[in-house]
């Protein structure tokens, strides 16, 4: 007997190191590119840093200058209003693209195919094209607009106004895709029984949507919606490549701001003070949410 | 137990090599990990015999940005003079170059002559980063005074920190054809337009509608260039001293016509537009979309190549740009500049090739390949005209001439005033937009904001 155990827990110990063996090449590079660099950004923001004359302790000084700085305000608003709008809408369209392919009995791969392609091609090729609909005086948009009678359609991204709606729009035609092939396996796992026992109750299609699909896609749409959001929260690419923040500050976000701060002013210590409320920001929600996962979600 | 701890042992020195790997470190400081071996053992001169064609061999490290050809030739002309250095040319896109030339800087990168695309030459020699040149080019007896009427915008407190190469200098270009289709007359060469006549027939050149539409004018949404007149007559954006200099009629003249043009006449692109469709001079021109634009020193390589590769096929003129009655003549015109590392590996070598840039030979150079030469003398005149092909006497007489020149700032604010003004000028250059009150205030406020986060001494 206790020879059993012994050779158990050696095997164990075998095991355990095999495993951190094959653990080490990611756990490694993940401490090396993200853990490390994370730390350090911490410590510096504690500093004031241009990257290359001596650091200057400033304790909390970064941080409190955020409270006045215009332009934290304003990115920070607008990425408050593009995570939003754009996790609302992404998921709303990804759940109903599922649907509906879901539901299609033929050129059901072409559908699912086309619908996801845009997360298989690169950001900037991506942004020519919208750049050419989002054109100020030649988009086929506003074309379209002149021939119903608008006299002055907007000027897309060269409109402050609508600049930022403008990315919003192409972010969820970018990823309603990836959350609509997320929520067609989560469709193909609904035990079709629970819908065969609706239709004997005389269940209607909305009551089984609310009653039986909703439920049961709800483990998945908790990971799709902590997903969107974070990946809202770090919006770069589209603002980079499509307005530069532009016009105006009207659609600088957080990350763009962090970019402009670290290599336009050279600020490292402050654009690290801002990762960190940004980061802070992630996470709170992220924990919220899971507090509150257990009053929707089915397990 | 034995096993156990012999496995530990393997996984750790594999973590350990991974580790290394991961990191990147450039192996050639590796010797160091065998310095006992190196006095007596054979094995050490084995090490070094393939190393090389070593001695004597020196090396020249270089960081440019991937379309400066002018500069590029004058390489290939320094590797050909002196094919026993071996030279290491680095190229980065354009966009990129200036915050990866910072970051490898910050990094500590050994590079020994960098090219400066940006203007903030102040702010690197604040941080330390350009090597003063002075004793060099002392000790080479090189003469500076021909490059004098630029001395401030390589000079810094009297010590030299940068070789200007390339010269600038903003001309008006125009389209003749556009002209006679529109009866009026050509612009005088030197008598130039005032402001309102320049509006007039900017307006005047101005038809067409959607994809047919041509512009009267094409000037660029740099904020400088939106502040043209205000800049000829002294306007600073901001000065040496930190005094910002935009809340005055002169300034607010300047954007006011500039807003004319985009939103009243329509006779210009707006900078938002402009941005949002990577609206770029020479294909604006050549493509035939403005009937004049306001183009720099570039244009004779630009003119040159279109002609060249028939996509220019109407007739051009150029002239000098605007100005009102009563106010001297200025033009734009930043030169643009190399400087030395101060951990360069070979700075000896590092300042001939920056002599070399700026003497006679390499200044040639740079003319035959179309780039305006910051050496003016019968030499490199005659090879840009032989190299240019397309202008005529009387052109390079007026791309020559030395006009009083005003640059955007060059001090410490130089970056803060091209974000700061950029954003909230594209704000009021629209419809409906900002008013340009609000617009000069925001522009001020947080121009001084920004100023008060400088290191000043």
């Amino acid at each position: 007997m206790k020879t059993a155990k012994r050779t158990n827990s050696k095997l164990q110990r075998r095991n355990d190191i095999l495993g951190y063996a094959f653990l080490a090449p990611n756990l490694i590079g993940f401490i090396v590119f993200t853990l490390i660099p994370f730390v350090y950004a911490l410590y510096i923001s504690f500093f004031k840093w241009d990257g290359i004359t001596d650091k200057v302790f400033v304790g909390l000084d970064n941080y409190l200058a955020l409270l006045k700085d215009s332009g934290f305000r304003i990115a920070m608003k607008n990425t408050l209003i593009y995570t939003v709008l754009n996790v609302s809408t992404t998921i709303v369209s990804g759940l109903a693209l599922a649907l509906a392919v879901h539901s299609v009995k033929h050129l059901k791969t072409l559908f699912r195919t086309t619908l996801f392609l845009p997360n298989m091609v690169t950001i900037s090729s991506i942004v020519i094209v919208w750049q050419a609909f989002y054109h100020p005086t030649y988009s086929p948009f506003s074309m379209i607009l002149r021939t119903f009678g608008v006299e002055n359609p907007p000027q897309w991204i060269g409109d402050p106004k609508w600049a930022m709606l403008c990315i919003i729009i192409m972010s969820i035609w970018l990823n309603a895709g990836y959350y609509m092939v997320l929520f067609l396996a989560a469709l193909n796992n609904i035990p079709s029984h629970y819908y065969e026992a609706a239709d004997i109750d005389g269940a209607g299609i909305w009551k089984k949507f609310w009653r039986i699909t909703l439920p049961m896609l709800s483990p998945t749409t908790f990971f799709v919606v902590i997903m969107a959001i974070i990946n809202s929260f770090k919006v770069f690419d589209q603002v980079a490549l499509l307005t530069q923040g532009g016009p105006g500050r009207s659609t600088n976000v957080l990350v763009y701001y962090i970019y402009q701060e670290s290599f336009t002013y050279y600020r490292f210590g402050s654009a690290s003070a801002m990762a960190y409320v940004l980061f802070a920001l992630i996470f709170i929600v992220t924990v919220i949410q899971y507090r509150g996962q257990s009053k929707w979600v089915v397990q | 137990m034995k096993h156990l701890s012999k496995r530990i042992l393997c996984a750790i020195l594999a973590a350990a090599m991974l580790l290394l790997t991961a990191c990147g470190a450039p192996s050639s400081s590796a010797p160091a990990s065998t310095p006992a071996q190196d006095t007596s053992t054979p094995a050490s001169t084995v090490d070094s015999a393939p190393a090389q064609p070593a001695e004597g061999g020196q090396k020249l490290s270089i960081y440019l940005w991937d379309n400066e050809y002018a500069a590029q030739a004058v390489v290939e002309a320094y590797q050909a003079k002196h094919p026993e250095i071996e030279i290491d040319l680095n190229l980065t896109p354009f966009l990129d170059y200036q915050s990866k030339l910072y970051t490898s800087l910050a990094g500590g990168e050994t590079m020994d002559v960098f090219f400066m695309r940006e203007t903030v030459l102040s702010t690197y020699v604040s941080k330390g980063l350009c090597a003063p040149l002075d004793d060099y080019l002392a000790a080479a007896d090189f003469d500076l005074s021909p490059y004098e009427y630029c001395a401030s915008q390589y000079q810094i407190d009297g010590k030299t920190y940068a070789v200007p190469y390339r010269g600038g200098g903003y001309h008006l270009y125009y389209n003749k054809d556009m002209f006679d289709e529109a009866h009026i007359p050509y612009p005088d060469m030197y008598e130039s337009y005032t402001w309102e006549e320049f509006r007039e027939v900017a307006k005047q050149l101005t038809h067409g509608e959607g994809g047919d539409k041509v512009y009267g004018v094409y000037m660029m949404g740099w904020p400088w260039m939106q502040m043209f007149q205000a800049m000829q007559t002294g306007t600073k954006i901001v000065d040496n001293d930190y005094n910002v200099d935009l809340d005055t009629p002169e300034v607010r003249a300047a954007l006011e016509w500039y807003y004319n043009t985009c939103v009243v006449d329509k006779s210009q692109m707006t900078p938002a537009e402009a941005t949002a469709t990577n609206a770029s001079i020479t294909p604006v021109f050549v493509g035939e979309k403005a009937a004049m634009i306001l183009g720099g020193d570039y244009m004779a390589g630009n003119i040159k190549n279109n002609i060249k590769d028939g996509n220019l096929t109407f007739n051009w003129g150029m002239a000098r740009c605007p100005s009102d009655d009563g106010v001297e003549y200025s033009t734009h015109n930043a030169v643009t500049t190399a400087c030395m590392n101060p951990k360069a590996e070979n700075p000896e070598l590092a300042a001939d090739f920056l002599m070399f840039l700026c003497g006679e030979e390499g200044q040639t150079i740079i003319a035959e390949q179309g780039s305006k030469p910051v050496l003016n003398t019968d030499a490199t005149r005659a090879a840009w005209l032989k190299g240019v092909e397309v202008y005529s006497e009387e052109q390079a007489e007026l791309y020559f001439e030395p006009a009083k020149a005003f640059y955007d700032p060059q001090n410490l604010a130089a970056g803060a005033a091209s974000t700061v003004l950029t954003e909230e000028l594209s704000l009021y250059m629209t419809e409906n937009g900002q008013s340009l009150d609000d617009t000069i205030k925001n522009a001020v406020t947080r121009l001084e904001e920004e100023i008060s986060k400088l290191d000043i001494e």
